[in-house]
Parts: C-alpha cells; sequence; structure tokens
C-alpha cells in the first residue's frame, strides 16, 4: 500500500489529518462566533421590541392610531379647523374694534355737546 | 494495513464527519442570522417611522394646544369688546335721549331774553330786543319796532350756534324732534354677529377701513369746530375782562370746548393706531 511506509502513515495521511483539524477548529470557531452573533441580534431585537412597544404606547396616548400618512389626518385637520375659528376670531375681533372705536369716537363728540349745552342751560 | 494506520483513518473519518456537521450547522446559523438581521432592519425602520410620526404628532398636537389657547383668549377679548361695545350703545342711546331736551330747554329757557341791539348778518339792525321763539329753523322777536322772524341764515353764528340750531341729533333729527323714540340701532352700528358669512374677509377689511376713515375725518372736522369755540371763547373771556364783566360763563365754555378738544385728541390717535392696524392710511 502506497500510504503504508514501514508500517507508518505517509506523509499524505499526515497532512491530511493535520488539515482536517485545522479545518475543523476553523469551523468550530466559526460555528460559537456565529452562535454568538446570532444571540446577540436576539437580544438587540429584544431591546428593538421593547422601543418599538413604548413607542406605540406614546402614540396611542397621542390619540395616533397607526404609521401610515393618515395616521395625523386627525390632528391636522383638528388644528386646520382651529385655525380657521382663530382666523374668524380675529377677524370678528377686529370688526367689533372699529365699531368700538367709531361708537367711541361718536359718544366722545355727543357727550362733549351735552356737557357744553348743559353748561348753558345750568346758568 | 497495520493497527495505527487503522485507527488513524478512523479518526480522520470521525473528525471530518464533525467537519461535515460544522459546516452543516455554520450553513444554518449564517441562515438564522441572515434572517435575524433583516427583521432587525424591519423593526428598525418600524421604529424610525413610528419616532417620526411620534414627533410630528408631538409638534402638532403641541401647535394645536397653543392655538386652541390663542381662540380662547381671542374669545374672552371678543367677548369683553363685546360687553364693552353694548355698555357703550347704552351711553350714546342714553346720551342722544339727553341732548335734544337739553337743547329744547336751553332754548325755552332763552323766551324773554333781552337784548340792547341785534345785528343780523344780512345788515339789519333791531333794537330793544326780546326773544319769542327759538325754533330750530328761526327766532321770533319783539322790538322797538313790532315783531319779526328772523331766519337761521340771517343770524349771528353765535347765535346759531348758542341754540344749536340746524344740526341734526344723531339718530334723531332736529331739536324739535326732542321727545321722540330713539331708534334702537341709533349709531348705526351694525350687528357684527349677523354679517353675512359669504363676505370675503378683504371686503370686510375694506369696509371697516372706510368707516373708519369717514368717522376719524368726522372727528378732525368736530374737533376743528371745538377748537375754534375753545378761541372764541377764550377771547371772548379776555375782551370781557378788559371791559370788567363777568367771565365765568365764556371761561366754562371755554373749559368744555377744551376738553372736548383734548379728548377727541386722544379718541382720534386710538382710531388712527386701529385704521393703520387694519392696514389703512391715515391723512395728516
Amino acid at each position: 500500500m502506497d500510504f503504508m511506509i514501514i508500517g507508518r502513515p505517509s506523509k499524505i495521511i499526515f497532512h491530511s489529518a493535520v488539515l482536517v483539524l485545522a479545518l475543523s477548529g476553523t469551523s468550530c470557531r466559526k460555528l460559537t462566533d456565529l452562535r454568538a452573533d446570532v444571540e446577540r441580534t436576539k437580544t438587540e431585537m429584544q431591546g428593538l421590541r421593547s422601543t418599538s412597544e413604548a413607542l406605540d404606547t406614546k402614540l396611542r396616548q397621542l390619540g395616533i392610531g397607526g404609521t401610515n400618512a393618515s395616521a395625523l389626518r386627525t390632528h391636522a385637520l383638528d388644528k386646520a379647523k382651529l385655525e380657521r375659528d382663530v382666523a374668524q376670531s380675529k377677524e370678528e375681533l377686529a370688526a367689533v374694534q372699529v365699531e368700538l372705536t367709531s361708537l367711541t369716537l361718536e359718544v366722545q363728540q355727543v357727550e362733549s355737546e351735552l356737557n357744553y349745552y348743559q353748561s348753558g342751560l345750568e346758568k | 494495513m497495520n493497527v495505527s494506520a487503522s485507527l488513524l483513518v478512523f479518526a480522520l473519518i470521525v473528525v471530518a464527519a464533525f467537519g461535515v456537521h460544522y459546516t452543516m450547522e455554520i450553513d444554518r446559523s449564517s441562515r438564522e442570522l441572515q434572517v435575524l438581521k433583516s427583521q432587525k432592519e424591519r423593526i428598525k425602520d418600524v421604529i424610525e417611522k413610528k419616532r417620526s410620526i411620534g414627533d410630528s404628532g408631538e409638534g402638532l398636537l403641541a401647535e394645536t394646544s397653543a392655538i386652541r389657547k390663542q381662540k380662547a383668549d381671542l374669545a374672552k377679548q371678543l367677548h369683553a369688546a363685546r360687553l364693552e361695545l353694548e355698555e357703550l350703545e347704552t351711553t350714546y342711546k342714553t346720551i342722544c335721549a339727553k341732548l335734544p331736551t337739553i337743547v329744547k330747554r336751553l332754548r325755552e329757557r332763552a323766551v324773554g331774553e333781552e337784548f340792547d341791539v341785534l345785528r343780523t348778518s344780512d345788515g339789519k339792525t333791531f333794537r330793544a330786543v326780546t326773544l319769542k321763539e327759538v325754533t330750530d329753523e328761526d327766532v321770533s322777536i319783539l322790538h322797538s319796532a313790532g315783531s319779526s322772524r328772523l331766519s337761521r341764515s340771517s343770524l349771528a353764528p353765535e347765535m346759531v350756534n348758542r341754540f344749536r340750531m340746524g344740526k341734526e341729533f344723531p339718530g334723531l333729527g332736529t331739536a324739535e324732534a326732542g321727545d321722540s323714540e330713539i331708534p334702537m340701532n341709533a349709531s348705526g352700528v351694525e350687528n357684527v354677529s349677523s354679517a353675512p358669512n359669504s363676505e370675503s374677509n378683504s371686503d370686510a377689511r375694506r369696509q371697516r377701513i372706510a368707516k373708519l376713515s369717514l368717522q376719524i375725518e368726522h372727528a378732525k372736522r368736530n374737533r376743528m369746530s371745538w377748537q375754534a369755540e375753545a378761541e372764541r371763547a377764550e377771547t371772548a373771556v379776555l375782551d370781557l375782562k378788559t371791559r370788567g364783566r363777568p367771565t365765568w360763563k365764556e371761561a366754562e365754555a371755554a373749559r368744555i370746548a377744551r376738553a372736548a378738544v383734548f379728548e377727541l385728541d386722544r379718541q382720534i390717535a386710538k382710531a388712527e393706531t386701529l385704521l393703520i392696524e387694519l392696514g389703512g392710511t391715515v391723512t395728516r
């Protein structure tokens, strides 16, 4: 037999053994690393899920349903309505202020006249 | 093949088997890791989205809350302004109701008043004049040559002003209408809340500016009249003083006229500030 030289394994067998051992060692180490990565990733995912749940709670508290484009629609509509209300109130206030100023001027003029003629009557 | 060689081969086979097993395990773990990483990325994306929506939502809610507060403040201001307007309208109506009565009594009280000489603007002179009747249009007198009815246009401006002749009362007309009831909207103030909704804001603003400008112009003209009256009364005071006659009557008239000028100045300045705020222009 080729691989038998004076009752000992040939160099090929010896080298093969060394190679197989080295490969097995490397594989073993790689596997250990991979499993550690898997575990670490699982832990990270656990943390991320907790963060996601905390955010869900926060969104519920804010009255926001879902994460799609229409999630903020209700709030945006509320805001738009309030803005319209504020603009209308401002207009109304401006109108009342004009009336108020206008009437104050008129009152002032009539009041002055009243004082003037009343003083004439009292003399 | 001897025993040691056989053992070595066997050991190689065992080690190779382990190698294959490890390789399969590595492959499985790699796939698992890949799946986990992809799930992690998806969760990260979702978290990012939620965070972004949460931030936007918080911002939106903060803005909404601020606007809500502004709305409440405006409602309070509006309520206060409307109350003030109502009070002012009542004051205005009360004054409007008093003025014709006072003028009427002033005219009635003047009946029997005597003048040595009365000169009209058209050059006529009447002596030993006694006032018989004062109306908004004319004055009836008894004089040395009989009786006459002098129209408002022929009277001296002082007399016209003294009896407030020919001037309309706000919402009432002339002094003869003094006893009539004041119309509810004597001030001509429109009901703000009943303004049509379809009216555009810019149109409403333009109307307000026009109304306020008109009111300011009117007040300025009025101020000029009061200024003239104050100057006239002050001159009369000086004249009476030099002649050694009592001045209190004219001094009181001057005081009232000066107070009117001062108060009108204040109100006109306030109205002009509002006019500028509304986007109007102030004419000097």
